[in-house]
């Protein structure tokens, strides 16, 4: 049976998920570390269990020194807790160049609520592209869309087109009911008119709904069956009793 | 009531921050082995003594600073055996690492004058300096 030390390793080396030889030196390092410190307690006079579990309480959660071991940005980032930080990330607050998240910021960003230069999922705030349930944006696709372009069923921008678009200007053609435009087609300023391309980019996104669709809820399915797998192999170990 | 309200003040006016900690760790670290070679546990001892409390986020938050520090080549590591003969990880200061160091002393040094000229004797309010007083006399 494994000792309270070597469980609480375990557990820092699954958070740290590196390769074999290097797990082994940090568990010999961190190891010789608690094993001193249990010794020093001893000495000061606490019982042996006692003095383990104190060595272990001031040594730190494994999940913080487990994660902190993984190194400021890798290639791949994958968290089942906290924030994913790496040129692509995964995990319930992701930063990175591709960040897939509850929160998701980076270049390009999917999740619930994302943030980037190109972002997807149920909010939306993307400086050039935002497609979502509730987007914001340089250029929108969204159910609920605000920004300088916007597309969507409700969408607020200085362009903006949707089942209920509001905006400076609202396009003729995508003047539904429930519209608001400040100007018309006829008064709408040069600047606003030479938008009117971007907002006809945003407009395919709505118009192949059935190719953008899958492509979406695919790179969902993938990002959430990464994040399942990460989240299995971290419990497939003893839940801990330190843990914090 | 009063004076307790002024401790508590006093209280979290010393404890340092996690954000401020976790930027200056390497710097703390680099310092402490600027010494001579050590480990970890060593480390987090001279640590302690010099600025208790300093490692509230856990002991073995030192280890991937040390590592970063590694891979950063700050300083280089060996394994050798300790007095109680089992094998340890000793660290010692590089070229690189030294300089590194005295840049950030330099850094420290620059900015501690400039804070201190621009905040002056506001450093820290009236009441923090009469607390220690009013404890020490109690």
């Amino acid at each position: 049976m494994k000792s309270i030390l070597d469980r609480y390793l375990d557990r820092v080396l699954v958070y740290a998920n590196k390769p074999a030889s290097e797990s082994e030196a940090i568990r010999k390092e961190l190891k010789d570390h608690l094993q001193q410190k249990v010794e020093d307690l001893v000495k000061n006079g606490l019982p042996r269990e006692e003095a383990t579990l104190e060595a272990l309480r001031q040594h730190g959660s494994p999940k913080v020194i487990g994660y902190k071991l993984r190194g400021p940005f890798p290639w791949i980032d994958i968290r089942s807790y906290g924030t994913a930080r790496g040129v692509i990330a995964i995990g319930p607050k992701a930063v990175g160049i591709f960040a897939f998240g509850g929160f998701a910021v980076g270049i390009f960003s999917f999740g619930g609520f994302s943030l980037g230069l190109f972002s997807v999922g149920g909010f939306a705030l993307g400086l050039l592209f935002a497609w979502g349930g509730f987007g914001m944006g340089g250029v929108v696709s969204a159910g609920m869309a605000l920004g300088i372009v916007a597309v969507g069923g409700m969408a607020v921008g200085l362009l903006a087109a949707g089942g209920a678009g509001v905006g400076a200007w609202v396009p003729h053609g995508w003047n539904h009911p429930g519209s608001t435009s400040h100007y018309t087609d006829a008064n709408v300023p040069p600047f606003l008119r030479s938008l009117n391309p971007l907002l006809n980019d945003a407009i395919w996104f709505t118009d192949h709904f059935t190719i953008v669709m899958p492509v979406f809820m695919f790179t969902l399915i993938v990002f959430n069956f990464v994040q399942y797998r990460e989240r299995r192999r971290v419990e497939a170990d003893d839940a801990w009793l330190i843990d914090g | 009531m009063k004076l307790y309200a002024v401790r508590l003040y006093a209280i979290k006016l010393m404890k340092l921050s996690k954000k401020s900690l976790d930027g200056n760790m390497e710097t703390l670290l680099l310092a402490v082995l600027s010494d001579g070679p050590s480990y970890g546990y060593q480390m987090v001892q001279d640590l302690n003594a010099k600025a208790p409390g300093v490692l509230k986020t856990g002991e073995g938050t030192i280890y991937p600073v040390l590592h970063r520090l590694e891979e950063r080549e700050l300083i280089q590591s060996s394994w050798r055996a300790g007095e109680t003969g089992r094998q340890r990880r000793y660290y010692r200061l590089t070229l690189k690492g030294k300089k590194a160091l005295s840049d950030n002393r330099l850094q420290w040094a620059a900015l501690t004058r400039v804070m201190t000229t621009v905040l002056g004797d506001r450093l820290a309010p009236a009441s923090f300096s009469s607390t220690i007083h009013l404890e020490a006399t109690s």
